[in-house]
Order: structure tokens, then C-alpha cells, then sequence
């Protein structure tokens, strides 16, 4: 029974999400598509001839490790927080907004409120994947399209000078997929807490801070350098940011903020906003 | 409209949510004095030309995050006092109670001067107080040119005042920054027109100037990137021309908005 | 439906909104609450509901103690504060959407709630075109779709033509005849008198009977 109320409340939300969403994720859409083309046409016309890692890269990459000099220039790779702070827009101003436009008709018509909280944050995940689902499949389109295979040619992207020649499919799937959606799931969730407590506007000034540190910072701590595939170890050799490590960091903290929420919400009144 | 403006400015700078942008800003700064230039006290005249604060404070340098986190989330920072008036005042019946008090036209003027002022004041007060907090630990020497310790150069925007009289250069810099974030954060209010959600108006400017970013990055002209150019220190050369263009085309937004309003015949929203 | 405000305090930011409320509450009877602007009707409705935590004291029903045993009352329906729907749909896909949480009901239940409180199930505007009238009725309709236990209406009459409010009168004394609990708060006494049973007069968050205008 618990069950039951459970997954229809997560179907609630995800069709609550798309109706109070659909702009966002038109948006969203476009974005993918101009990611697209801007990366195919620069790959054309400095490797000719495209591949989908090559092309993932050209997003997923990031930035190398910054090294903090009086001559130094620190800037944020573009597209990459492009890619990363639309979906924390996307995604951070629901449950904040369904709880108190709605004036708490969903959350009275729940058992308890960790149900409510525990779906908006699989609600949540489930935009994240498909945000990233989203964007692969405009990605391989594209690459289709320009007729690029999925490996680089000589197993080398050549672009960013990174041999994934020898890689599994599964260490590749890990290091181009998994590890950034893992990032983004534990940022989510904790931005979706945040914005409960001090607002989805601050929430989303923090994750932007956090994510503008990581790439500042090439410390373990600060798990946007996991989404960033210049950082990981196995293109960097930096140890401290292993793909294992990456995804126990992430669970760590999708799972304290979860609870530290789930205890502060509790505990919550509410009220009308302000 | 003088009582309305009263009433308005008393609003926008009479606001719990004042402080907390300020904190940010004068947040960020002392960080940065704290991470960056009390270090530096010993090493004064250890390097080819003494360290200068004109150099080393906020504005002066893009190699700190401190910086970098300044001139990305201050767009967002400076409308959350005053960006979502318009909507609240659209949604309650306050806008409506004050229209047919004084009218449409001052109204929606006096909407965007103070959200102007507000975005102005967010934006360069923080840079004031760090200039004045590294001044108070470096000295101010005149820099020079031609040693290649300072990105400003012949071609920068008042390159010449800056190694001539640096001191009226970052004054003058400082009321480029507040002109163009002032301009910015009316887009706050324009937003109110075509969006009903308070959180899109208040984040408005901030996809504006990302956007502004997005498309220098895209088509390799860096002087477009308001992040870049409206630094002190120039991380992106731009013009004058490139400058004013951006300046009238986010104000023509603030009219155009303006204009559809005060022309409405169904009133608010 | 036995429901017990046992000495009920909540404080905010130092201010008591609600001081020492003790009432017992029965299936089958209307529970009307008048007092003036900001003197707790609203925040004790809201403590019923489970919106916000009390600070002292206990609420029970049949009882099971909330925030021990259950958050939220069972077979609850509330109308609290002006209803906000998602303005992109019409009236009965906003219901549609938040009755698929219980699902209880089926769609013709929910066109029934909307023919009840006088609006057309088949209209296409959407909530954003709607005057506060017809959102208020579409609040209502919320609160009484899913055949509540426990009914909880705040200022149910505002924007209502007289029309309306008759036949909100009309639903309220319905739900009362099908054995809901219902707790009414109104600015109109003579309207509160003729719908109660009872009338609770809230001054600075404290509660006593009222008959005839004496306690």
C-alpha cells in the first residue's frame, strides 16, 4: 500500500514538474541543440572528420587544473557551466515552488512528509536523467548526422590530446556518463533541500558558487571536478580523484543532505511565502 | 511621482533582502583581502617594481576565485532587493492602488530608475570597500607602463588615464560597473511583463549577461563577455562602441517594456 | 471522527498565535470560528491540517496523535487562503493532476465537485483567466472532491456572488448530512450562526465557545 502511494506520488510529480516546466525544458532543448552544432562545427573544422567522444568532450570536459599565479587568468569553461547551471535551474526551483504556490494541497494529500520530500527528490534524479539522456541523444544525432563514428579515429581525441584507446566500454560509460550524472544527482538534491530552507534563488547562487570553487579548486572535496573529465584520474593522474572515490563522494552527500533535510523539514512550518 | 519615488527608493534600500547582497559583496571582499593581499604585505618591494594596490585589489586581478565569483553571481545579487517589485505589486493590489494614484507613466519610470540605483549601488559598493580595505594594506603606486605587470595596456578602454591617474581611472571604471549592472537589473522589471514567476524576474539579468557571455565565447569575440570587459583590470579588451551597444540594447528592453505597459488597455496583469 | 485540540500553543518569532486551545471536535457537526483579523483562526486550521508544527500540546484523532501516529489527517479536504492552480490549465486538469496522488477518485467524481460549486467541467480557460470567484469555487471543489472526513474551509464565501454562496452553504450543510467534520471560519456571524453548531470567538489566539453573542 505504502508502495503504491508512493510511486503514484512520484508520478504526481514528474507531471506536475513537466506541466509547471515545459518552457524550461523547451529551453533546455535548445541549449542541447546549439551545444550540438557549436561542437560538431568546431570539430569539423579542426579535426575533419567527428566522433561522439570527441564531441562529448567538447562539453563534458571542463577545464585543466588551474594553477593560481599573479599571471594566471582564471575563467570558467563556458560551456560546461552552461550545460551544469541550466540544469540546476531546471531542476531547483520545483519543490520550493509546488509547496508553497500550491498552498500544501500535494504534501496534505501525502501520508507523511518524508514522502513528500523523498519523491521530490526522485522526481528530481528522474529530470537529471533525462536532462543528460536529452542531451546524448542530441549529441549522436549530431554526430549521425555529420557521419562520425563513436570512438576517434587512432582511439585519441584529438582536440584535447587524451587517449581513450584501451578503454572499456564500461570504464568510458563511467568517466563520460555516469560520474557527471552522479555529480549532478548529489548537487541536485542538495540545492532542492537548500531551496526549502533558504530559497530556490539562493539555493541556486550557492550550487553556482560551489560548482565556479571546483573549478578553481582540484580537490576531492569539491565533486565538480568529477563532472569534469580533464580532472578525473585517468586523463589527469591525479589519485585523489578516482572514479570511486567520485561516486562515494556523491552518495555521501546526496545522502546528508537528504537527512539533514528530511530532519530540518520535519520541523518546518508552512507558511505563505513572504 | 517625487512622493512615489520616496516611497520606492525607501523600498528598494529599506529591505531585509538588502543585507544580504551587501554581505555578499562586502562577503566576497574581505575573502579576498584576507586570501590575496594580507600575504603580500611582507613582499611590498621584493619584485621588480613595488607591488601596487592598483593591481591586487578585487577589480584589478582575474586570477582569483574571489573575482571570478564577484563578477558572475552580482547580476543575480543586485536584483534580489528590488527585481520582483513590479510582479508583487502587479499581483497584490498595491501597483493597481498606485496607478490610478499617480498614473502609468511615473509608475513604471520610477520602477526603473530605483531598480537602476539599486543594481548601481550593489554592484560598486563592495568594489569601493575593497579598493579602500587593499589601499589600507598595499600602497596606491602609480603603475607602470611598459613592464608588463599589468594587463592595461594602449589599447585597453582608458588605458592612458590608467598609468596617468589610476586613481580617477578606477573611479571612472567604477561608474562604467555601476552604469551597466544599474542597466541590467532593469531588466528585472522588464521581466515582470512577460512572466508571472518572481524567481524568472529576479534571474533575468543573469541570463542576460550569461547569454551576453555565451554568444562572445561562441563567436571568439571576447569583448563582448561583460564578465571579462567590465573588470577594472580588463580581462577582455572591449570598446566603447561594443560597450554602449550593450548598455542601449539592455535599456531598450527597460523601454520597450515600459512603452507595451503604459500602452495596455487591460490594465496590470 | 473524534478530533482533540489538547492544549494547543504555537509560537512565532516570540509572538503566541495560538495560547493553550483546548476543543473536542465530532463527525457530524459544523465548527464555525469568528474573530477579528489575525487572532488564529487560520493558524489553528492550520495546525489541524499538519501545515505547521505547535509548539506546546496535542492533537488527536480517534486517538492517534498527529506527528506521532499519522502528519496529515486522513480523508482530509482544506481550502486555506486564497487557491493558487497552475495557471497553464484549466480547473479540472489542475484537480485531475492532484487527485492522481490518492486516487481515490475517478475523473466523473471530479466534474461532479465542479458542477457542485457552479463551474462548467468542460471549460477551457485556463485558471489564469479566471476572475477570484471562480478560483475560490475551484478551491472548494478541491477541498470536497475526494469525499473528505474532515473539511476545513477558510473564508469559503470571499468573491462569491450570492449565488454562490448559497450553494457553498448548500455543499457545506451536504458534507455535514454525509457525517464530515467541518471547521468553518467566517467574518459573517449571522451566516457562521446559521451553518454552526458550534462557534468558537478567537481573541489573540484563545478560544471560547460563543452562543448569542454571549461566552
Amino acid at each position: 500500500m505504502k508502495y503504491r502511494n508512493m510511486i503514484r506520488l512520484i508520478l504526481y510529480d514528474i507531471r506536475y514538474f513537466f506541466r509547471q516546466n515545459r518552457w524550461k525544458w523547451l529551453f533546455a532543448f535548445m541549449i542541447h541543440v546549439f551545444l550540438c552544432i557549436r561542437t560538431f562545427h568546431s570539430i569539423l573544422f579542426y579535426a575533419g572528420s567527428s566522433d561522439l567522444l570527441s564531441a562529448l568532450w567538447q562539453t563534458m570536459g571542463g577545464a585543466r587544473e588551474y594553477l593560481l599565479s599573479s599571471d594566471s587568468s582564471f575563467q570558467l569553461p563556458a560551456y560546461w557551466f552552461l550545460f551544469h547551471i541550466y540544469l540546476f535551474f531546471l531542476i531547483g526551483f520545483y519543490p520550493a515552488g509546488e509547496l508553497y504556490s500550491g498552498n500544501g494541497q500535494a504534501l496534505v494529500r501525502t501520508r507523511t512528509r518524508a514522502m513528500w520530500l523523498i519523491s521530490k527528490c526522485i522526481s528530481v534524479v528522474v529530470n537529471i536523467v533525462l536532462y543528460y539522456g536529452c542531451f546524448l541523444l542530441t549529441m549522436l544525432i549530431g554526430n549521425l548526422v555529420c557521419g562520425g563514428t563513436v570512438i576517434p579515429r587512432g582511439g585519441i581525441i584529438g582536440l584535447a590530446g587524451i587517449r581513450v584507446a584501451g578503454k572499456s566500454v564500461t570504464e568510458l560509460l563511467t568517466a563520460f556518463i555516469f560520474l557527471p550524472v552522479c555529480v549532478s544527482t548529489a548537487l541536485g538534491v542538495m540545492q532542492v533541500v537548500l531551496s526549502l530552507f533558504v530559497g530556490p534563488v539562493l539555493s541556486f547562487m550557492l550550487n553556482i558558487a560551489y560548482m565556479t570553487a571546483s573549478v578553481f579548486w582540484m580537490k576531492p572535496f569539491f565533486i565538480g571536478n568529477y563532472s569534469m573529465l580533464y580532472r578525473q584520474s585517468w586523463v589527469s593522474g591525479n589519485t585523489n580523484l578516482s572514479v570511486t572515490g567520485g561516486i562515494l563522494r556523491c552518495l555521501v552527500l546526496a545522502s546528508l543532505s537528504f537527512a539533514v533535510g528530511m530532519l530540518l523539514f520535519q520541523k518546518k512550518d508552512i507558511l505563505p511565502e513572504s | 511621482m517625487k512622493h512615489y519615488l520616496r516611497m520606492e527608493l525607501k523600498r528598494a534600500f529599506w529591505n531585509r533582502r538588502l543585507l544580504p547582497a551587501l554581505i555578499f559583496g562586502f562577503g566576497l571582499s574581505v575573502w579576498h583581502c584576507f586570501a590575496y593581499i594580507v600575504p603580500l604585505r611582507g613582499w611590498i618591494f621584493a619584485g621588480v617594481y613595488p607591488l601596487s594596490a592598483y593591481n591586487r585589489w578585487l577589480g584589478g586581478e582575474y586570477y582569483s576565485l574571489q573575482s571570478t565569483l564577484f563578477y558572475l553571481l552580482v547580476p543575480i545579487v543586485c536584483a534580489l532587493p528590488y527585481g520582483d517589485s513590479w510582479l508583487c505589486d502587479c499581483a497584490g493590489s498595491i501597483g493597481g492602488q498606485a496607478v490610478i494614484r499617480g498614473g502609468k507613466r511615473p509608475f513604471v519610470q520610477t520602477k526603473l530608475l530605483v531598480s537602476f540605483l539599486t543594481g548601481a549601488l550593489i554592484a560598486v559598493l563592495p568594489l569601493l570597500f575593497d579598493f579602500a580595505l587593499t589601499s589600507a594594506m598595499l600602497p596606491a603606486i602609480v603603475p607602470k607602463a611598459g613592464l608588463g605587470l599589468s594587463p592595461i595596456s594602449t589599447k585597453s578602454l582608458l588605458g592612458d588615464l590608467f598609468y596617468a591617474k589610476p586613481f580617477w581611472y578606477v573611479l571612472v571604471y567604477l561608474g562604467i560597473n555601476g552604469l551597466f549592472f544599474g542597466s541590467l537589473n532593469t531588466l528585472s522589471i522588464a521581466a515582470g511583463l512577460f512572466t508571472a514567476n518572481r524567481y524568472m524576474a529576479i534571474l533575468t539579468p543573469f541570463f542576460c549577461y550569461m547569454a551576453l557571455h555565451c554568444a562572445g565565447t561562441t563567436i571568439q569575440r571576447f569583448e563582448l563577455c561583460p564578465s571579462g570587459f567590465l573588470r577594472p583590470c580588463q580581462q577582455f579588451i572591449t570598446t566603447w562602441v561594443i560597450l554602449g551597444a550593450e548598455v542601449m540594447g539592455i535599456w531598450s528592453f527597460g523601454v520597450f517594456a515600459a512603452f507595451r505597459y503604459i500602452r495596455e488597455e487591460h490594465g496590470m496583469r | 471522527m473524534i478530533l482533540k485540540i489538547e492544549n494547543v500553543t504555537k509560537i512565532i518569532q516570540g509572538a503566541t498565535v495560538l495560547n493553550q486551545v483546548s476543543l473536542c471536535m465530532e463527525s457530524g457537526n459544523i465548527y464555525g470560528l469568528f474573530g477579528r483579523n489575525g487572532s488564529g483562526k487560520t493558524m489553528l486550521m492550520r495546525a489541524v491540517c499538519g501545515l505547521i508544527r505547535i509548539t506546546e500540546g496535542k492533537i488527536t484523532i480517534d486517538g492517534a496523535q498527529q506527528w506521532k501516529d499519522f502528519s496529515y489527517p486522513d480523508g482530509l479536504g482544506m481550502l486555506i487562503e486564497t487557491p493558487v492552480f497552475l495557471p497553464d490549465y484549466t480547473g479540472y486538469e489542475n484537480l485531475r493532476l492532484l487527485s492522481c496522488i490518492k486516487k481515490e477518485i475517478k475523473g466523473e467524481d471530479i466534474r461532479k465537485s465542479l458542477i457542485r460549486v457552479g463551474l462548467e467541467p468542460n471549460d477551457k480557460r485556463n485558471t489564469r483567466k479566471y476572475s477570484l470567484g471562480m478560483r475560490q469555487r475551484l478551491g472548494i471543489a478541491c477541498a470536497i472532491m475526494e469525499n473528505p472526513r474532515l473539511l476545513v474551509l477558510d473564508e469559503p464565501f470571499n468573491g462569491l456572488d450570492a449565488d454562490g454562496c448559497e450553494q457553498v452553504k448548500h455543499i457545506i450543510l451536504e458534507e455535514k448530512q454525509k457525517g464530515a467534520l467541518i471547521i468553518l471560519a467566517c467574518h459573517n456571524r449571522e451566516e457562521l450562526e446559521n451553518l454552526s453548531d458550534t462557534i468558537y470567538k478567537v481573541e489573540q489566539g484563545r478560544f471560547s465557545t460563543f452562543t448569542d453573542g454571549q461566552k
